[in-house]
């Protein structure tokens, strides 16, 4: 909140050096500060390392990158990234065909919606996550019980923001259509889809950072491998550099995917602005 | 059949939500059916009458009790200090540029994934759990009430600093109010991720609460156990979540909640 008084004007008065570094700092002041910051949150992490000194409980940016180094030569890690890519291609592609099914299906059918709606946002509302054991028992140890889980606590953000973005297609241009006496067909091509598609990317982005977290909490509850599986299994046995290789390892799943979709997004959709 | 078709247009909206639970209902009693076996499936009237018996008999209320000690310390935790620092992340122009990067990267770290990290910082007891369920809780808080404090029209602060309006009342009276449904926002999505944090954090060695139980009644193989502490999970969820919506249209009535993340 800069008032006015905080724009400093006697700055020409410096001596040239500092006033130089000080036009350089305010014209580059966002990406200064974004370096500024990441290193600081490196050196901050490695000095408390260094402080504790003490592998078995923390370890540094340093070596989580040695161990990381180390890793990628292991055929089991290869194994493990395999098996949580196919549980997170499966289950988050299950979640986007079923959630823009139903949240389309709910969206067109007044009686639907007013049968299932309050049931689907009491369940957008509960921790899925708690279903993860009853899928253990369902669907056994293997990749079919993760993919379960996953796409149930995938599925809810989509299906709401699918039907929030049907709904939300201006009425006018629906009526313009229907002057225009334009097929169903059309209607549904030309005015429908790309008026909800921002709101749909946007439920897909929500769907897949929670894909990426529910990797961790299916596998933790009993896997045969995964990234999950290798986070629990290097922390029981005191690897915490392993560890964070897994968790940056999901973290960096997160950010891709999320990325790849808001490319998808402005490139899909380049008439309306990015919604958050 | 007239005057019922009359009473169904009438209270249409009503009918049809009473409808679609019974629908849903059907459905799993039909699938208990099917499947005819406690070991794998328990259809809803087992459920009830079973967490009937837990309450009953009294076994269930030692496991509420270490759960809500649980939840409601990291909750409220996370809750103060999420929107401490939201407050700040969102009102300072240095703070916010700095830790921009940090919060993405928070954003984008599933938080549950360091609960196997806490457990070994801080043991098995109970202060490793509330801190579990603090970290997974306190991120949606903390983004929402950042983003909330964004998106305070700019023209209120101009109008109040044209008016001479002290800082703190700014705070008060604009940027607090303006920002409250994201607010409530990030604190409804906390519970959801609270409780799954109580869950996660009683999977490492418990000796009590829902999550505990859960997991007895996994390794047990005891299924009309494990789905009444889900139901019992996620019906807390729900009711929490009511809750906090019913003190949202107290307190700003002004504007009406979506359901956003």
């Amino acid at each position: 909140m800069s008032k006015i008084q905080d724009v400093p004007l006697e700055e020409t008065q410096d001596s040239s050096f500092v006033a130089s570094v000080k036009t350089v700092y305010n014209r580059h002041r966002i990406g200064i500060n974004f370096c500024l910051s990441v290193v600081l949150a490196l050196l901050t992490w490695e000095f408390i390392d260094f402080v504790f000194d003490d592998p078995d409980f923390f370890t540094g940016p340093v070596a989580v990158a040695l161990e990381f180094g180390v890793l990628i030569y292991e055929p089991r890690f290869w194994e493990n990234i395999n098996y949580s890519g196919t549980e997170l291609i499966y289950g988050f592609g299950l979640a986007m065909i079923l959630g823009v099914v139903i949240g389309a299906a709910v969206a067109f059918s007044r009686t639907l919606d007013e049968m299932f709606s309050p049931i689907l946002v009491g369940l957008y509302a509960t921790p899925r996550s708690v279903a993860a054991p009853l899928f253990i028992i369902w669907l056994g140890l293997g990749i079919a019980s993760k993919v379960g889980v996953i796409t149930l606590a995938s599925v809810f953000p989509v299906i709401i923001n699918t039907q929030a973005g049907i709904k939300n297609v201006q009425g006018e241009f629906r009526m313009l259509g229907r002057a225009f006496n334009i097929s169903f067909w059309a209607m549904l091509t030309k005015i429908i889809v790309p008026g909800s598609l921002p709101f749909l990317i946007a439920g897909l982005r929500l769907g897949y950072s929670r894909s990426v977290v529910t990797i961790m909490v299916a596998e933790l509850f009993g896997a045969e491998a995964g990234i999950g599986y290798m986070i629990d299994h290097a922390t029981q046995t005191f690897h915490v550099a392993e560890m964070m290789v897994g968790i940056s390892l999901l973290t960096i799943m997160g950010i891709a995917g999320n990325e790849i979709l808001k490319g998808v997004e402005r490139w899909a959709t380049p008439y309306r602005k990015t919604l958050v | 059949m007239e005057a019922l078709l009359n009473v169904y247009q009438q209270q249409r909206k009503w009918m049809n939500a009473i409808l679609g639970i019974a629908i849903v209902t059907v459905f799993w009693m039909f699938a208990n059916w099917q499947v005819n076996s406690e070991l794998f499936f328990v259809g809803p009237w087992r459920v009830v009458t079973y967490t009937y018996g837990l309450f009953a008999s009294g076994e269930i209320l030692d496991d509420l009790r270490i759960s809500g000690i649980e939840f409601f310390w990291g909750y409220g935790v996370a809750a103060v200090a999420g929107i401490g620092f939201g407050m700040v992340f969102g009102i300072s122009r240095i703070f916010r540029e700095f830790f921009d990067p940090w919060l993405s990267a928070i954003y984008a770290t599933p938080s549950v994934a360091l609960a196997p990290l806490i457990i070994i910082w801080f043991g098995v007891d109970l202060t490793a759990k509330i801190v579990i369920v603090l970290i997974t809780a306190v991120v949606p808080i903390v983004l929402n009430t950042y983003t909330g404090v964004l998106s305070v029209g700019k023209e209120f602060q101009t109008l109040a600093n044209s008016f001479c309006v002290p800082q703190r009342q700014i705070l008060y009276k604009i940027l607090i109010p303006g920002s409250l449904p994201y607010i409530v926002t990030g604190l409804r999505l906390g519970i959801s991720r609270g409780i799954v944090g109580v869950v996660v954090g009683e999977y490492f060695g418990a000796y009590a609460g829902l999550g505990y139980q859960l997991f007895k009644g996994l390794d047990t193989f005891n299924m009309p156990l494990m789905m009444s502490c889900a139901a019992m999970l996620a019906g807390t969820g729900v009711i929490f979540n009511q809750v906090i919506l019913v003190i949202e249209r107290r307190m700003a009535p002004w504007r009406d909640t979506q359901l956003q993340e």
